[in-house]
């Protein structure tokens, strides 16, 4: 009897089993871990309506929208919105804004992304506990002011007629007249730039001091019986040891590229300096929900950002996979 | 984390361009806390300067003419204290939201055992690589209703994957012993939950609610978009609002506080005082998150 209730099942392709055994999993599990269901719920229902439900609007990307139709009965226009922006009027100031948002990119990824690595080289160096203490405190805090409150820094501090900063250059006569540094496009992405610096420098140095702390020291004291200099042991245990963590993090800020930041740029760009400060993220903003209301055209732009955004992302991914040898996932 | 490299190279005569090179270090890291709590050190005392002193440049660093004008203006002022306690409500509603919706999924996605677990790691991280775009997610609030509404600026915003993965690593990393212990002596989902992981993560979860509180005190930006109604707004739009109106950049001047603020005679100090007031909680939480996020960073950092 026994056996002949088993022989069929043996001769039941794997899959089938497999497709059993999960079926009878989820079965036990409802029964055993029925809590665990109840406790994931919140996150999954906020997830599925703030995070997934928003890509059914994405349709009017491809889509003549009105908000008097609403989304599904505004009538389908092909991939108009998208030849608007890359061959049709919108696109000057489509490309305006993808290139500006690929220069202040590189340009950070240029000068602002070794600052982090350098100032853990320096927290490592100081040899007082106390004073790194103090130093760290003191760099890690802006990560915690917000947005608005550094554009509020930057405007103020650099405003032509009470700004202390002209105040500082009149009073040392290094300009004549004060200068309204927010209006000259020359300035502007030094200033985004410095600001983003000012406020995340600190804490990004976090990661690469974190990775300079899991060197040996028995390397330093070897180098150190070698007789090696600073200079040495930087640049042959040091820089080495943190390589690893530099490259990721490199990697990670080129599959950014096309991600930046926009909330700062509304703030701080003007119509005089849209022509270097307008990125991807605060055209859409401008077109979509200031004034000119094309949110189609607004939603078209968005995705063709998302889009290269994930490839970027899984570009880096790979790259990471292969000369870092670690991986997002 | 006491550097042991640092205690033996005090043992260790040091030569001439070693104690040279200490002094350069010092004095670039003293500059480097210089340029960080600068900004910082001229709002606070720019705020508590008279408004002549300011507009004529002459502070630079303490208060010129010290007075607390500009915060008492401020105080006197209902609109102020209603964007106020609108922060506060919002920020601390939030807060127990988010940790909430955070805490109960970091405790599924770490629990190896369930069957979904992966699926709802996926699930999360997801997230964190896509999103619809600003333009879908805003279309989405003004279907759901969402719009002009203090409880959906709570249940709507704020959850973080990021925070959820620092929570499920703080918990991933707790001995397993204790869990299989307590499973065998038969206790529930619900108990294990209550009486071992959180307990055992006071610290993480402590970091996260000072993460999630401060990020809700600093957002702005869907305010911006959601919130039409004065008594609902929180400081941060008030500030905004302030900030364009400063940069001539105005493009509604409807709110009340910039009117009575345009026409005071020391509107710049009122600013620097709004810009102090906001920081305040800042600067208050910051020693405690700073206690704590070193670690859980370097935790939950790059590999998720």
């Amino acid at each position: 009897m026994v056996n002949k209730a088993v022989e069929p099942m043996k001769r039941k392709s794997k899959d089938k089993i497999k497709k059993y055994n999960r079926f009878s999993k989820i079965k036990d599990s409802l029964k055993n871990q029925r809590l665990l269901y109840f406790l994931a719920l919140p996150a999954i229902i906020y997830y599925i309506v703030f995070h997934y439900l928003p890509f059914y609007g994405l349709q009017i990307a491809f889509k003549d929208y009105s908000t008097f139709r609403g989304i599904l009965d505004s009538p389908w226009n092909g991939i108009d919105n998208f030849r608007y922006i890359f061959a049709g009027p919108g696109r000057m100031m489509f490309l305006r804004a993808l290139r500006n948002t690929f220069i202040i990119n590189a340009y950070s990824l240029i000068f602002a992304f070794p600052i982090p690595i350098v100032l853990a080289l320096l927290f490592n160096e100081i040899r007082g506990n106390i004073f790194r203490k103090i130093a760290q405190t003191a760099l890690y805090l802006p990560r915690f002011i917000s947005e608005l409150v550094v554009a509020g820094f930057v405007i103020n501090l650099l405003s032509p007629d009470t700004g202390v900063i002209n105040n500082i250059l009149v009073s040392l006569n290094i300009i004549d007249e004060p200068i309204y540094f927010m209006i000259m496009p020359q300035y502007y992405r030094f200033i985004y730039i410095a600001s983003g610096v000012w406020k995340n420098a600190g804490y990004d140095s976090i990661i690469y001091f974190a990775a300079l702390l899991g060197i040996s020291p028995s390397l330093y004291e070897a180098a150190k019986v070698d007789g090696a200099n600073k200079f040495h042991v930087m640049m042959n245990i040091t820089l080495p040891g943190i390589a690893p963590t530099i490259v990721i993090m490199f990697i990670l800020r080129i599959g950014r590229l096309l991600r930046i930041g926009f909330e700062k740029t509304i703030l701080l760009y003007q119509p005089q300096t849209y022509e270097v400060a307008d990125v991807l993220g605060s055209y859409i903003y401008r077109i979509g929900l200031q004034g000119a209301n094309q949110l189609d055209i607004a939603a078209a732009a968005g995705l063709f950002e998302a889009v290269v955004a994930v490839t970027l992302v899984f570009i880096a991914n790979r790259l990471s996979r292969k000369l870092g040898g670690t991986s997002l996932w | 984390m006491v550097d042991k490299r640092n205690m033996k190279a005090n043992f260790i005569n040091d030569s001439k361009g070693e104690i040279i090179f200490g002094y350069i270090v010092n004095i670039l890291m003293g500059i480097c806390i210089l340029g960080a709590l600068y900004p910082l050190i001229y709002v606070i005392s720019a705020s508590l300067s008279s408004g002549i002193s300011v507009d004529r440049g002459q502070v630079f660093l303490w208060p010129v003419e010290f007075t607390l004008g500009a915060y008492e203006y401020l105080f006197s002022d209902n609109a102020f204290w209603i964007s106020f306690a609108n922060s506060v409500f919002y920020m601390l509603a939030g807060t127990v939201y988010c940790m909430f919706v955070s805490v109960t999924v970091a405790y599924v996605m770490s629990r190896k055992t369930f069957i979904f677990n992966k699926s709802i790691n996926f699930f999360i991280l997801f997230t964190m690589w896509l999103s619809a775009g600003t333009i879908p997610r805003y279309l989405n609030y003004i279907n759901l209703g969402m719009s002009d509404s203090r409880i959906a600026m709570i249940i709507g915003f704020g959850v973080s994957a990021f925070n959820i993965i620092l929570i499920r690593n703080y918990f991933d990393s707790l001995p397993k012993e204790l869990i299989e212990a307590a499973t065998m002596d038969g206790a529930t989902e619900a108990q294990i939950l209550r009486k071992i992981y959180i307990p055992l993560s006071a610290p993480i979860l402590a970091t996260v609610s000072l993460f999630y509180a401060l990020a809700s005190w600093n957002s702005w930006f869907w305010y911006s978009l959601l919130i039409k109604s004065e008594s609902k707004q929180p400081l941060q739009i008030v500030l905004r609002r302030l900030l364009l109106y400063s940069a001539e950049n105005i493009d509604d001047t409807s709110n009340e506080i910039i009117n009575i603020v345009a026409g005071a005679h020391n509107d710049t100090t009122i600013k620097y005082a709004i810009m102090v007031l906001s920081l305040i909680p800042v600067l208050i939480v910051y020693p405690y998150v700073q206690k704590h996020f070193t670690k859980g960073i370097t935790l939950g950092g790059v590999k998720s």
